[in-house]
């Protein structure tokens, strides 16, 4: 027979036995299980997952971060800047009729899997991406944005004169090659690994000459990379293995560092980095501002047609009271399409002022003394030139108001919000742009085409504009394109089809104990320059 | 009872068919395509085009609908427009994770939420009873993101005594046999990956397990108070037996049912993942691929997920059934 005292100690026990197992997994220090890296390993917490490691087929910033650090372009942007510096070609040069790039290549360079780089390999990637009947070309869900946006128009083909000369053969000029040729999805890949694992299996069995080679991908968890010996950087990387792991909430990112789990992360909230300055642990390191945020009117629609109402729209928002309260601090008010440090600039292109009362007066001469109501759209996701839509479309909106232009807050989900952008639904919107390579054609090229009387994102019309972007693009002399692009930009600014409202610097928020990473304006860093104290 | 189970496992495919017409129709007319978002905000209209053509999305919706079927009767669920590889290979590592997780908020859920039943019970109005209660409320109460955020500060950032995310250590090299990272650990006898694994699960198990905690809690509470006053309890005391005996080996068998039943749901809703857990603790589950892939608009995954979610419900709420009848010899199925 089973007594009170009995049962009673039975379930004392089995409480024991729990609260034993529970502090006997909380005391037993991390140290012995070591899920803490050691000091040759750095662990980079991400805020996604890539696509794949074969970055000519992604348009995933995710996976460039992890691509651009096992291979090597031809030409590479400096250290926290757009500018050019070399990267497996040491020297470069045009022909005067912009039709021939030569390029001389970097010597004794091997890819990780011991075959040479030289001249075939580049013509074996340029074969890859240009031509449809390359064996290596087709992947399975895979397109070459990158290479039909900015090379496919003018490419020809690629010559090897010589094991270290190879020569890119152009049908018309293309000013911005160069500056193309920095983006990652040019990436050099060794044509061993393409016969051995296919077009499409070099997504998975990335072999590059970067200073770090494959080692796994768990996907949705990490990457792990490890030291390539012999890189061509002598002395670098500076660490033995780097991590890259996905945490795909900013808090938990944030606390992920906190406790010393990750030694560097992307994209925090803004919340945490005004936080994290009060941590002795952590610093703040900026990746420089290489995105533009603005509103869009569509030109398209009667009521934005007429100059005087789009110009009282832009004097009735405080563009500099957004950006010092919904950037934390990390914004400056965008005056034009390019953000600084871009070549190709309007000296002083915006003359818009934060003014409500030369609003109201431009309201009653356009026939709306009592103001106007319309619907407003607000972008559903957190970009880094909007880092709140919401937040920063309310005080849009709020401002508006007090001029008495009533604006609907209007938003869908993203992949609609995409779609839309290209039809005349919205009257106003909010979008914006990273950039890839630091050319202008980027910037201006994409956004000042064309008229297109179908898509408010097209529905600025000027054929000035539209001749000086596309003449910029065949021309060789870069003081003449900067010029170009210079001209266009004041002529846009003129007829204020966009307010440009902030430049973001995006934060990264790193321990004390790391060293040497600069952010770079494309969110690609060089973790070779990394190390741990 | 077996004809009784083939019954029910038959009755699957109707079930199954009905979901996926619906699935299929819902999620085609949800607004945005796939090609936009695969394409990004860089997309020329061109390239939109081509990647429509490619996934089969110019074609109509009733001929894409007879595809999928004809495919998926052949075991083929497509490929996910994400990876471009399988939705089965795509599914096949992270079920395991969330079954893991679902395990280890069940375990929580079970060893904490059945005493505090049993004890709020057989000491009814009771401080222990009151503190139970509203450590029951805050259970139900708490919002689990809060929760979760809290728990990490306080055992990972503050303690430093558990990782913050992840199912396991970054620098663990573990043999997957079964996928549960704390069993395979066990089975192939690597005990510092497992108990880096049981580490990684605790957070992520009492976030989940925090809402089923607290209804286990008050629904054996509930069901015990119940089971007390029935006549055979009475007769029990009257026979002599005291105490725990008669509320653990009287009272708590005849209340488990409706428990059982409360389990059984909660089970099959984890199955399904914990979405927001998943994405805060960086848990490598369906939970959190399905949420990506919604946001993606990756339909072969989104409508795969759907019908192994049906699946799973179905076949718990039988399991849940045919336990009954262990459990409760009165019940009979024919």
């Amino acid at each position: 027979m089973v007594t009170a005292p009995q049962g009673w100690r039975r379930v004392a026990t089995s409480l024991a036995i729990v609260a034993a197992l529970i502090a006997g997994i909380l005391v037993v220090p991390g140290s012995v299980t070591g899920w803490a890296a050691g000091p040759t390993t750095i662990i980079y917490g991400k805020s996604g997952d890539g696509d794949s490691m074969d970055s000519p087929v992604s348009t995933n910033g995710e996976t460039y971060q992890v691509t651009t650090q096992i291979f090597n372009l031809l030409v590479r942007a400096q250290p926290g800047k757009t500018d050019i510096e070399p990267d497996l070609a040491t020297s470069w040069s045009v022909s005067s009729d912009g039709l021939t790039w030569t390029f001389k290549l970097r010597r004794g360079v091997t890819f990780h899997d011991g075959t040479p780089f030289n001249a075939e390999a580049v013509k074996a990637n340029f074969d890859r991406w240009a031509f449809k009947d390359n064996p290596y070309h087709a992947v399975k869900g895979g397109e070459y944005e990158y290479w039909n946006d900015f090379m496919a128009d003018s490419y020809k083909e690629a010559k090897v004169v010589d094991p270290y000369t190879v020569q890119l053969i152009l049908k018309q000029p293309n000013a911005p090659l160069l500056q193309n040729l920095t983006i990652i999805a040019f990436q050099i890949t060794s044509p061993a690994s393409l016969k051995q694992y296919g077009g499409t299996g070099v997504g998975t069995h990335p072999v590059g000459t970067g200073p770090y080679k494959f080692v796994e991908w768990v996907r949705d968890d990490h990457v792990t990379l490890a030291a390539n010996p012999s890189f061509f950087r002598k002395g670098l990387p500076k660490t033995q293995r780097l991590i890259m792991r996905v945490i795909k909430d900013n808090s938990a990112r944030f606390l992920a560092l906190k406790s010393g789990e990750v030694q560097a992360i992307e994209l925090p909230n803004t919340d945490d980095v005004k936080a994290a300055q009060s941590d002795p642990n952590i610093k703040t390191v900026f990746r420089p501002p290489f995105d533009t945020s603005w509103l869009k009117f569509n030109m398209n629609d009667p009521l934005f047609k007429d100059i005087r109402m789009r110009k009282a729209v832009a004097y009735a928002i405080n563009r500099q009271a957004i950006v010092q309260g919904l950037y934390a601090g990390y914004g400056e008010v965008a005056t034009q399409a390019m953000p600084p440090g871009m070549w190709g600039r309007a000296s002083n292109p915006d003359p818009i002022t934060y003014d409500p009362a030369q609003s109201k007066k431009l309201l009653a001469e356009a026939g709306y003394p009592n103001g106007f109501s319309f619907d407003f759209w607000y972008i559903p996701v957190s970009r880094p030139y909007f880092p709140n839509g919401k937040e920063i479309g309310t005080a849009i909106a709020s401002d508006l108001n007090k001029v008495g232009i009533r604006a609907h807050l209007q938003t869908e989900d993203w992949a609609t919000y995409l779609k839309d952008q290209k039809s005349n639904k919205f009257p106003l919107y909010m979008a914006g742009w990273i950039g890839d390579n630091g050319d202008p054609d980027d910037w201006l090229g994409f956004f000042f085409p064309r008229f297109d009387a179908t898509s408010a994102r097209w529905s600025y019309n000027n054929s000035a504009v539209f001749d000086l972007i596309n003449k910029a693009k065949t021309e060789n002399s870069q003081a003449k394109r900067a010029q170009m692009y210079a001209q266009a930009m004041t002529l846009i600014s003129k007829d204020l089809p966009n307010i440009w409202i902030a430049h973001a610097k995006v934060p990264m928020l790193v321990r004390k104990n790391l060293e040497g990473l600069v952010g770079q304006p494309d969110s690609n860093e060089y973790w070779e320059l990394v190390s741990l104290r | 009872m077996t004809r009784y189970i083939a019954r029910r496992l038959i009755s699957l495919f109707p079930i199954l068919l009905g979901v996926s017409a619906v699935a299929f129709l819902i999620v085609h007319l949800i607004p945005g395509d796939p090609a936009t978002v695969y394409v990004g905000e860089h997309a020329t209209p061109g390239a939109i085009e081509r990647v429509q053509h490619e996934f089969g999305l110019d074609k109509p919706l009733p001929v894409q609908y007879g595809i999928y079927l004809w495919n998926a009767l052949h075991g083929d669920f497509g490929e996910s427009l994400d990876s471009h590889r399988k939705v089965l290979v795509e599914y096949a590592p992270r079920f395991p994770a969330t079954v893991e997780l679902t395990l280890g908020a069940l375990a929580v859920a079970l060893v904490l939420g059945v005493p505090i039943g049993i004890l709020s019970a057989a000491k009814p109005n009771s401080v222990f009873d009151r503190l139970g209660m509203v450590f029951a409320l805050s259970g139900v109460s708490i919002p689990v993101f809060w929760l979760a955020l809290m728990l990490i500060f306080i055992f990972s950032v503050y303690v430093h005594a558990l990782p913050t995310s992840g199912q396991l250590g970054v620098n663990m090299t573990l043999r997957t046999l079964t996928g549960i990272d704390v069993l395979d650990g066990v089975l192939t006898g690597n005990w510092p990956a497992a108990w880096d694994a049981l580490r990684h699960l605790v957070l992520p198990s009492v976030t989940v397990g925090s809402i089923p905690t607290a209804i286990i809690a008050r629904m054996t509470r509930a069901s015990m108070l119940d089971a007390l006053h029935q006549d055979y309890i009475r007769t029990a005391r009257a026979k002599g037996l005291t105490g725990w005996a008669v509320v653990v080996a009287h009272g708590l068998r005849n209340a488990l049912l409706p428990v059982v039943t409360v389990v059984g749901l909660q089970f099959g809703s984890f199955l399904t993942g914990a979405v927001l857990t998943e994405t805060l603790f960086s848990w490598p589950g369906v939970g959190r691929f399905m949420y990506d892939s919604i946001l993606f608009r990756d339909y072969p995954v989104i409508l795969a997920g759907i019908l192994f979610f049906s699946l799973f419900f179905v076949i718990v709420n039988l399991a849940v059934d045919v336990l009954y009848a262990f459990l409760d010899p009165r019940i009979r199925y024919a």
